[in-house]
């Protein structure tokens, strides 16, 4: 079976959303940085054949939207230890928010785990919003 | 800024999307249409709009391309599928988009048939907050009407009787309809402004090409008090104003907008 975590793939798929991504053990970190529109919905994060992490900034709130992609399914929660401001309106938002989720990937045989954190500024006036992504995600050990 | 709207199946979004996100990295505007549909709304240059139709495959079921506001809040209310005030009074927007805020003037137009004049393009924008300058009353033509946008606006602004002319059958069907859309008498008639002189309205918008407008001065009413004239470029309004000069109207406001250009021109004494 081919492995699910293809950084090269990762690098390029994500280079033109000013995603970098790196070898871990096991696994893959990705990092990303966009400026998106109030409303618009961009690819902030992507693992070809694995997931996509979108983002959409909206009036009163914000969504984040994990995708699975190939045959993969997704198990994702909020980190409720890394959440400040989650689903808050630009105007009851700390700047920069910063937000998590944990997640669990089955591609195949062995699932990924791992986490997403998330920051992001926006313009009170509905302006765009700044957001910078950093995801790892690596093999699950039996042991843990 | 360019626009591309695209009308999928509902259903087949996450396909799309899985296409369409990794080419468009200022991200995607979704926006209901009709049941069971979605329009998918991209603003930039980028990527040419063939990767955008191959993106969205067999479940495109229409693509259009238009201007969007360079301004980014005037943008931003667009890709909301909220349309903007023009003048700060009157919301031109299809059937599907949200109606207008309290207290705006909310106009429901298509633009069946390919017919002009959806509301955002910035001759019918200028013409309309042009139109907002003007004391309202008397008889209206619309020439070059297209969908019939500035009739409708005038009638329920105030002005009657209103006529809409075009020379498009598709464009006199159009206006038809909008006018019925909106509860409003228009009368609206096929014709050719180069063959026939414009009707004796006391205010009339042209919004047609510089010909047409050579052909309307030359015949203008003595009746008609107030021209708003558009549907030219910048660099054609001073052989414009000078034809409606000819005929005893002076520039009275003007504007110009992405190349396009704009005037008010009334009768003097």
């Amino acid at each position: 079976m081919a492995d699910p975590v293809d950084v090269a793939a990762a690098a390029t798929a994500g280079a033109a959303h000013g995603q970098i991504a790196s070898a871990m053990p096991g696994g893959v970190a990705l990092s990303a940085h966009k400026l998106v529109e109030e409303g618009a919905r961009a690819l902030l994060l992507i693992l070809p054949g694995v997931l996509r992490i979108d983002v959409r900034p909206l009036a009163d709130g914000l969504q984040v939207v994990p995708r699975p992609l190939g045959d993969s399914e997704i198990g994702w929660e909020v980190d409720r230890g890394a959440v400040t401001d989650y689903g808050k309106t630009a105007e009851e938002t700390v700047q920069p928010a910063l937000v998590g989720f944990r997640m669990a990937v089955w591609t195949g045989e062995r699932p990924l785990g791992g986490r997403l954190l998330l920051a992001y500024t926006r313009d009170h006036q509905g302006g765009p919003t700044h957001f910078v992504g950093h995801a790892v995600l690596q093999e699950v050990q039996e042991d843990g | 800024m360019r626009h591309v709207a695209l009308t999928i199946r509902a259903g087949d979004l996450d396909d799309v999307l899985d296409r369409l996100l990794p080419l468009v990295p200022q991200g995607v505007h979704e926006l209901p249409a009709e049941e069971g549909r979605l329009e998918l709304g991209v603003y930039g240059d980028d990527p040419a709009r063939e990767a955008i139709e191959a993106a969205a495959g067999a479940a495109l079921l229409a693509i259009r391309e238009s201007d969007a506001d360079d301004d980014p809040a005037r943008r931003r209310l667009e890709a909301s599928g909220r349309r903007p005030p023009i003048g700060g009074r009157v919301v031109v927007r299809p059937e599907g988009a949200p109606p207008a805020d309290p207290g705006m003037l909310d106009v429901v137009v298509e633009a069946e048939h390919g017919a002009f004049g959806a509301g955002t393009h910035p001759t019918t924008v200028m013409c309309l907050e042009l139109l907002l300058a003007l004391e309202p009353g008397g008889a209206f033509a619309d020439l070059g009407c297209g969908t019939g946008v500035l009739a409708i606006v005038a009638v329920k602004l105030g002005w009657a009787p209103a006529v809409a002319l075009d020379h498009e059958q598709s464009a006199v069907e159009s206006a038809q309809a909008n006018a019925a859309r909106n509860g409003v008498d228009v009368d609206v008639v096929r014709a050719d402004l180069l063959a026939i002189p414009p009707p004796p309205a006391r205010t009339l918008v042209a919004n047609v090409p510089v010909g047409v407008h050579e052909a309307v001065a030359g015949r203008l009413a003595p009746e008609t008090r107030s021209v708003i004239v558009s549907g030219i470029v910048d660099d054609d309004l001073e052989a414009v104003a000078g034809a409606y000069g000819r005929a005893g109207l002076a520039v009275a406001g003007q504007a110009v907008r992405r190349g396009w250009a704009a005037a008010l021109l009334v009768r003097g004494g």
